[in-house]
């Protein structure tokens, strides 16, 4: 018999919908490319969850298959940033995203 | 599980080509100095020239063709959308050549990143698959985002790629999260199998499907860079190198068409009431705030970038009518489009310098007087993305304002119009700059590079004819429609 306390796909939606939430609250407000590099990461975990969490109440595959693409896709996003984050970097002598203000208008 | 024949994997011959190509050219620029700017131009267009002829000898046999356990497919939809892109990747590595040779970085590198962002987008137009389209579009966007900070020491080049980057993922992020979602919901990630899923699952996970579907719509508008989700468009276009925003004008755009039109008709027609609303206010949106925002801008590449996204709202017109007549409207729009684009970006090179000249409407003073074919072609260009005749601009508008007149969507038909009145403003001050003003004595000069001049000329006088012979490519784009639900 399934209570509050027992672990269901709805449990795992809350939590990737929350890690979603943060991530992307991340990205938008903080000021350090390093911290917005990693609201990247919790984002596409968050989706991780998602599909897994999909994939054992379906009784499918896919999803898990998909989440081993996320990860590396993840891990070359991860480095491209860095990449740019290193260039910036070089330039500035700083990692805040404030420092590169030229653009606007 | 059956095995899988050896011709589907022949299917995607051209694109496993070019990303072949890509590769080798990666590797050999990493060698000893490396490969010269032309060397490379020359190494890309005729790899993508390659890549054309195999994928023409591959060709289209009646009927669409899932491939690969319906990873992708192989139809006349992602036939047409390949040969535009492998056109305007083509063009643009022309446009590349000379400013990526005074740019002094490792050429190599740069034309090498755009076959690899080229292969991406050729997967785009092939996807079947929610995987497969994600990945392809991945592939797409991680090129890009280098491209667009390749000049690494310059400030404004580093920048662009930083908010690229950062709002890019976060758009990525959306979209796959409202694919996990929409996997939830149905189960699947195969575009026919979400569609076949959805009216039962729309019954039994309303929420899911929601969030899912309209996560799903905010990652492609942000791709296609559509108001209220364009916030990373004029920056990016102003800070990359010049050909690099050409290539996200067209190129990036095409591709992110080619896979919103395809999720949207095959996966999502199910719930076509609601994207058509969504859309609808998405394109009006982007239209009137596209084209508002380009009358005050002082800086021309930041000009180009709102009228990019302005025009990214009048091939939504097209999207949201849901009809064949909206659907090749779409295909001959953003082809006619691309030639504009990149014609446009071509001219902005030839008068750029290391101080960014060419970027100020002043730079173009007199130019009338000093190049004179250079002006013409420039105006024909101005006139073309006003929706002018006798261009291919004109004709794609028409066709576009005439499907969403037909599909009910009159109101939206309405403000294309009016907008398109409006940017005529904005693109008359250049032709006022250079017919009506005298230059001095730090106009820039255009630069002389033959290869670029005759890109330019191949895109003036393709805009020419398709503005006074349009049918052959409607024709075409005819005959390469998806089959609408």
């Amino acid at each position: 018999m399934s209570t509050l306390l027992d672990v269901g796909t709805l449990h795992y939606l809350v939590l990737s919908a929350l890690l979603f939430l943060i991530g992307t609250i991340g990205i938008v407000v903080r000021r350090n490319m390093i911290t917005v590099l990693m609201s990247i990461e919790l984002v596409l975990n968050s989706v991780n969850i998602n599909l897994i969490a999909f994939s054992f109440s379906h009784g499918d595959l896919t999803g898990q298959i998909f989440a081993i693409f996320t990860i590396a896709v993840a891990a070359g996003e991860a480095a491209v940033g860095l990449g740019i984050l290193i260039a910036l970097f070089r330039l500035r002598q700083t990692t805040e995203l404030d420092q590169a203000r030229e653009l606007s208008g | 599980m059956p095995p899988i024949p050896l011709e589907e994997f022949l299917s995607l011959l051209p694109e496993g080509f070019l990303l072949t190509a890509g590769m080798l050219l990666l590797i050999v620029s990493s060698i000893g100095k490396g490969v010269t700017s032309r060397t490379a131009t020359v190494v890309t267009v005729l790899s993508l020239a390659l890549t054309a002829v195999l994928l023409v000898w591959i060709g289209v046999e009646s009927g669409a063709r899932p491939i690969l356990a319906g990873m992708f497919i192989v139809d006349g939809y992602a036939f047409f959308w390949k040969l535009l892109l492998i056109l305007a990747t083509g063009l643009t590595a022309i446009v590349s050549c000379r400013f990526v040779e005074e740019g002094g970085y490792r050429a190599g590198e740069f034309f090498s990143l755009l076959m690899l962002a080229a292969t991406g987008m050729l997967l785009m137009a092939s996807g079947f698959n929610l995987l497969s389209i994600w990945i392809s579009l991945e592939l797409m966007a991680l090129s890009s985002y280098i491209l667009a900070g390749y000049f690494k020491l310059e400030t404004r080049s580093n920048e662009a790629a930083i908010k690229y980057f950062v709002l890019g993922a976060l758009s990525s992020g959306i979209l796959l999260y409202g694919i996990s979602l929409v996997y939830g919901a149905t189960g699947t990630v195969g575009l026919e199998g979400v569609a076949s899923a959805l009216p039962a699952a729309a019954q039994t996970k309303p929420t899911l499907i929601a969030i899912g579907w309209l996560l799903m719509a905010i990652g492609l508008f942000f791709k296609v860079a559509a108001v209220p989700f364009h916030i990373w468009t004029p920056d990016v276009y102003v800070g990359a190198p010049t050909p690099v925003t050409a290539f996200l004008a067209v190129c990036s755009k095409a591709a992110s068409f080619a896979i919103l039109v395809r999720i949207f008709f095959v996966a999502l027609p199910g719930l076509r009431v609601d994207w058509q609303i969504v859309t609808a206010a998405v394109a009006a949106l982007t239209m009137i705030w596209g084209n508002l925002a380009a009358l005050t801008q002082k800086n021309v590449k930041r000009m180009l970038a709102y009228s990019s996204i302005a025009h990214a709202g009048y091939v939504l017109m097209g999207v949201l009518a849901f009809s064949e007549d909206g659907l090749w409207a779409v295909l001959f729009y953003m082809l006619a489009y691309s030639l504009i684009t990149l014609g446009t970006f071509g001219t902005v090179v030839l008068l750029e310098r290391k101080e960014y000249a060419g970027e100020r409407y002043e730079d173009y003073a007199g130019l009338a007087r000093r190049a004179p074919l250079l002006a013409a072609m420039m105006l024909l260009f101005m006139l073309a993305l006003t929706g002018i005749p006798p261009t291919g601009g004109f004709f794609g508008k028409v066709y576009l304002f005439a499907a969403a007149v037909e599909a009910g969507w009159t109101w939206v038909a309405v403000i294309g119009v009016l907008m398109s009145a409006v940017s005529l403003y904005y693109y008359l001050g250049i032709v006022v700059q250079m017919y009506f003003k005298e230059a001095d004595d730090d106009t820039p000069a255009p630069l002389a590079a033959p290869g670029l001049v005759v890109a330019i000329g191949f895109c003036a006088l393709a805009t020419l004819l398709l503005g006074v012979w349009p049918e052959p490519l409607v024709e075409f784009a005819k005959s390469s429609l998806l089959p609408i639900l």
